[in-house]
């Protein structure tokens, strides 16, 4: 390998691209501008829906309130509950989400309560409709509430203390560090995009140091050149992971000033928790990207050389898209967890692995084996990569 | 503007664009094979993480089990846990994930709870805040501790001679009064129209850059240009592909996603045992309708703006951050707690997602159809006069 001539394919590529207006907006202004919009929209958001929903009156329906004055009564009372006068198209108006649930009362239900009896309350809603379900869960708050009434008047009629309900009670307490406890879901989103970014970033900069030669009719002339093929491939792939490791550590650096300035919007976001890193965890995460990189940077190379034009190339790697996007939605379902066999999964586990890190672990043995997972991985795309660029039926496919 | 012109250069574009395989992928293939494969794949998906789930058993500590040997032996039993040996440094297992849960039991807990108190004993569970295996073995002590205090409680009262009904003064009942249509609809109402909406635009796309980017980058349209056909025609023949393409891919979509439902209803019904299918074919004509305006939109703002670049490529770059603009107000509209408002009403894309919402549902806000239909013509007839003011630009239309 010629180190000399390697820089020169490396010099002139880079300046290829740098010159293309998209590269640079792939590179700076995309992830730059990303993160803060996410954050502030699905901030404001949340904050929105979740006022909303603390103030939100459902209306209800009591049917027949008359056989239980009392827990009629407490109904009334609740904030989050608008008794609408009985009516007898009920059903029809929860469908309609006009109203989202009615209390039916069965004949005598009072009477039956304090004569020892069991009677039973039906509560119609829409199943599955999210305020229907909300106003069901506030309605047996306050039915729940009346029980532990009737119970302690039971109880007190008996001569036992209310206490004897429940002999042993049950407290949670959390001994995990504040800031690892999990906020919203959408919050893991952050961390994916950054890895999904590493993979876009390289697929411009790949399709365009290959197909797109080939369309210009400018890979003749290269391979022609006094540059070895070796040298042509090492300049290229350098090129692309430069490009690739760019807009990473751009995304990571969006990500982190926008934590720092945006800290109101982020907390709505994550519901009070703080996802920022520390110095040693963005180091970390960039360490175990740095394989990942070269991984994404080779396998695109490789796959792109034999496409004859760059919409052809596109055509082939944007189906293939799906199974990078596939780990990392994978990666979100909250059972999944880092373990032996999980980690030396390409992709998901380096996405497995951030999320530890965004949430305040630093696991070191599954980060060491990640790494070296993802180095192995990375090892054969790059000797992929090459051996299809030595492969003349490849580079002058019809 | 002469009919049989316009038909002649829809006829033109039609046969090119049927020729090209990206088209008939993005247009044909993928809508009809994004539904099954997202159905199926979740269904699979959601099989392999309940048995995973069961195959390694969350590991929790008890710690002074010596103080109610009765709850730790029903803990032992305790199905799909492992119960290890106690040690000091419980708190930091559960910080590292190693240890999910411990509950500590205070001196004499069981003893006392067995005789009638005047004060309850209290057990605590230490465990990991939101992370999702700690939280459901915790549910799990949770329970155990509940059917022992239920017992205690039964047999206490018992001994002074009042039966099981005395802690149960009375039932609940949930009944759901809507149909099983409606139930479906409400579910799939979050995703799909947003699949489609999506789909439509996407579908559009390439249609869009390849009739107007693309043709000045193989060096045509100076030859369509000079043919005896007028500008206002040349643009109304492409205008009309391109919406032919795209609401093909959303009727397609639509169709496929019906059908999924209704063959793949054992496979959903993994998922969730209680879920009847059904879906209403006059919800899916009605949202289909709405997407109309939407699709005419999205096909005349995407060649104004294709229309500008000089090639394929430069034409992708501008209209990528499109998706952008077009995928946000469709994620806002599955949040839950979103529902229709005038001023909602207004904002395009969001509006039509929400509307389709209360279609799949089942409901008809007719006054709401009306406005969303209307602003939506509104916009794309902006969109429209855009796209033909740039064609008639020839600065534009021979940019170097």
């Amino acid at each position: 390998m010629n180190w000399n001539e390697m820089l020169v394919v490396f010099r002139k590529e880079l300046k290829d691209l740098l010159r293309d207006r998209r590269t640079l907006f792939g590179m700076f202004f995309f992830p730059l501008v990303l993160f803060p919009i996410l954050t502030v929209g699905f901030g404001t958001v949340e904050k929105k829906t979740r006022a909303k929903v603390e103030q939100e009156r459902f209306p209800v329906m009591l049917l027949h309130a008359e056989q239980a004055p009392a827990l009629a009564e407490k109904l009334r009372a609740s904030r989050n509950l608008l008794i609408l006068p009985e009516a007898a198209d009920f059903a029809a108006r929860i469908n309609e989400k006009q109203l989202r649930a009615a209390v039916e009362f069965p004949p005598d239900f009072e009477k039956q309560i304090l004569g020892g009896g069991r009677p039973k309350l039906r509560i119609h809603y829409f199943a599955a409709e999210i305020r229907s379900e909300n106003a069901v869960d506030k309605i047996e708050d306050v039915v729940n509430a009346y029980r532990k009434d009737v119970l302690d008047a039971r109880m007190a009629a008996a001569h036992l203390p209310a206490a004897a309900l429940t002999p042993i009670e049950t407290k949670r307490e959390s001994v995990a560090a504040p800031e690892k406890v999990a906020g919203s879901k959408l919050a893991l989103i952050l961390p994916y995009m950054i890895i999904l970014l590493c993979l876009t970033g390289a697929m411009h900069p790949a399709m365009d140091l290959t197909a797109g030669e080939k369309e210009r009719g400018t890979m003749e002339t290269l391979l022609a050149s006094a540059v070895g093929r070796r040298e042509i491939v090492a300049g290229k792939f350098l090129v692309v992971l430069c490009v690739s490791l760019t807009t990473t550590v751009m995304s990571m650096l969006s990500y982190l000033t926008t934590m720092f300035f945006a800290k109101d919007y982020a907390q709505d976001m994550f519901r009070g928790k703080s996802y920022s890193l520390g110095i040693d965890a963005a180091l970390t995460i960039l360490l175990l990207v740095l394989p990942l990189a070269i991984f994404f940077a080779a396998t695109l190379l490789a796959m792109s050389i034999a496409a004859k034009s760059y919409k052809e190339a596109q055509q082939q790697i944007g189906s293939l898209m799906i199974f990078a996007f596939l780990p990392a939605i994978v990666g979100m379902i909250p059972g999944i967890e880092l373990t032996p066999k999980t980690a030396v999964i390409p992709i998901l586990n380096v996405s497995l692995v951030a999320k530890e890190i965004f949430t305040g672990n630093l696991p070191w043995p599954m980060i060491g084996m990640v790494f070296l997972a993802t180095c192995v991985y990375a090892a054969f795309a790059l000797n992929a990569a090459l051996s299809r660029f030595q492969n003349e039926s490849v580079m002058f496919r019809g | 503007m002469q009919p049989s012109n316009v038909a002649t250069v829809y006829k033109k574009e039609l046969l090119e664009t049927l020729r090209d395989r990206r088209t008939l992928i993005s247009s044909i293939l993928v809508p009809m094979l994004l539904f099954p494969v997202l159905i199926l794949g979740i269904s699979v998906l959601a099989t392999l993480i309940v048995s995973r789930a069961r195959k390694d058993n969350p590991t929790v500590m008890v710690l002074g089990s010596e103080n109610a040997p009765e709850l730790s032996r029903r803990l032992e039993k305790e199905k799909d846990m492992e119960v290890v040996p106690p040690a000091a440094d419980y708190a930091r297992r559960i910080d590292a994930k190693n240890l999910r849960a411990a509950v500590e039991f205070p001196a004499g807990v069981e003893q006392k709870a067995r005789t009638v108190n005047t004060e309850s004993q209290t057990v605590k569970i230490y465990w990991y805040e939101g992370e999702f295996r700690s939280e459901g073995v915790v549910r799990k002590i949770e329970r155990v501790i509940r059917e022992f205090n239920e017992e205690t409680v039964k047999a206490a009262l018992a001994s002074r001679g009042f039966g099981p009904d005395f802690l149960k003064p009375f039932d609940v009942e949930q009944k759901n009064v809507a149909s099983a249509e409606r139930v479906t609809g409400n579910i799939v109402g979050m995703m799909l129209p947003y699949m489609v909406i999506i789909l439509c635009l996407t579908g559009a796309m390439y249609p869009a850059i390849d009739l107007t980017a693309g043709e000045k980058e193989r060096g045509t349209i100076e030859t369509i240009l000079a043919s005896p056909v007028a500008r206002s025609e040349l643009v109304s023949g492409k205008f009309l592909l391109v919406l032919t393409v795209s609401l093909g891919t959303a009727a397609l979509s639509l169709a496929s996603f019906a059908i999924t439902i209704l063959g793949g209803a054992t496979l959903l019904a993994r998922i969730s045992s209680k879920l009847v299918l059904a879906v209403s074919v006059k919800a899916m004509v009605a949202v289909f309708l709405l997407i109309l305006p939407v699709a005419v939109l999205f096909a005349a703002a995407l060649m104004a703006i294709a229309l500008i670049a000089r090639s394929y490529r430069e034409a992708q770059t501008y209209l990528a951050p499109l998706m952008f603009v077009v995928i946000i107000p469709a994620v806002f509209s599955m949040m839950p707690g979103i529902e229709l408002t005038p001023k909602l009403a207004m904002i395009p894309i969001l509006n039509v997602s929400l509307v389709a919402k209360e279609l799949f549902a089942g409901l008809y806000p007719w006054n709401y159809i009306l406005l969303i239909f209307g602003s939506t013509a509104v916009y794309a007839g902006i969109a429209i006069y855009f796209a033909i003011r740039q064609f008639q630009r020839e600065e534009v239309l021979f940019r170097t």
